[in-house]
């Protein structure tokens, strides 16, 4: 129950909040909301033996 | 024995926040300068705030000074733009590392801790929500302008990165004290209980309604439960 309502309370409520303002590509310009931009690395080969650089972190918690 | 261990995980904690402000800060910036609209970078300027706040909080607990060695280390990695590399940082930080804090703090609040901590955390709870959904309100204004899916390969190494080299691994047996719960720290399966609910039941689930397959997630996280003796091995990939 406890995870249910965190569902509701961050994801859902966090998700409301980014697209009450406006997507960022309509922000970003009139042209930039036609389609969806690939990301930087979009085609790049997923790799399993990656370096911790190329494969990126995480950040610590509690 | 259970005084010092809550000490060094409020220690822990401290060294976290400070980390958390410092990236936060260079976050709103970066942020605002490609989504200039987006509600977001005021959000990571409060939360920063916020988290020089909770540092001092628990280093107050931790019964020491403030810490000096943390840093705001980038976390990306370098093969990704600009643009990119903050969603990946936003998506760590907050979408999984600050997710798992709440339900880490709604968990010990749960328990009979000692008041002082009690109210360290009641404060700490309030703020975490929040920077929580910033990174759901920033995953979702990406989502609408860019690709998102790439992300998905590297949801092992985020949560590498959030659970540390300890928490799949056998623990000492005073690292499953009961008693821990009073000083304000979970007892070590217990928190792996948490960690793994919380992924189940509402990271995995929110990252998959923006299209961000989490099957390398599920994956990585069937092979630590089934294997923790594999804990460190992703980490040091």
């Amino acid at each position: 129950m406890l995870f249910k309502k965190l569902f509701r309370l961050l994801v859902v409520s966090g998700t409301m909040m980014g697209a009450a303002s406006g997507c960022a590509a309509n922000a970003a310009g009139p042209q930039a909301g036609a389609s969806k931009k690939p990301a930087s690395d979009a085609g790049t080969a997923p790799d399993a033996g990656a370096k911790a650089q190329e494969s990126g972190g995480g950040a610590p918690g509690w | 024995m259970i005084e010092r261990l809550a000490a060094e995980a409020w220690a822990f904690r401290a060294r976290v926040e400070r980390e958390a402000a410092a990236r936060f800060s260079r976050l709103a910036e970066e942020i605002a300068a490609f989504d200039p609209e987006s509600p977001v970078p005021a959000m990571l300027r409060r939360a920063a705030d916020d988290e020089h706040r909770h540092e001092a909080l628990c280093a107050e607990l931790a019964g020491r000074g403030l810490p000096s060695d943390a840093s705001d280390g980038r976390i990306a990695p370098p093969s990704l733009g600009p643009r990119e590399a903050a969603l990946y940082e936003m998506v760590a930080a907050c979408c999984i590392t600050e997710t798992e804090s709440v339900a880490t703090v709604a968990s010990l609040l749960a328990e009979d801790a000692v008041p002082r901590v009690r109210e360290v955390l009641h404060e700490i709870a309030r703020d975490e929500v929040v920077h929580a959904q910033m990174g759901w309100a920033h995953l979702a204004r990406e989502a609408a302008a860019i690709e998102v899916g790439f992300l998905s390969r590297f949801i092992p190494s985020m949560l590498a990165g959030a659970a540390g080299d300890q928490l799949f691994a056998d623990g000492a047996p005073e690292l499953e004290s009961a008693e821990l719960l009073r000083h304000g720290v979970l007892p070590l399966s217990r928190k792996r209980e948490i960690f793994t609910q919380t992924l189940r039941e509402v990271i995995f689930p929110g990252l998959e309604q923006f299209g961000i397959s989490t099957a390398p997630a599920r994956d990585w996280h069937a092979a630590r439960m089934a294997d923790p003796a594999t804990a460190s091995a992703y980490s040091s990939t």
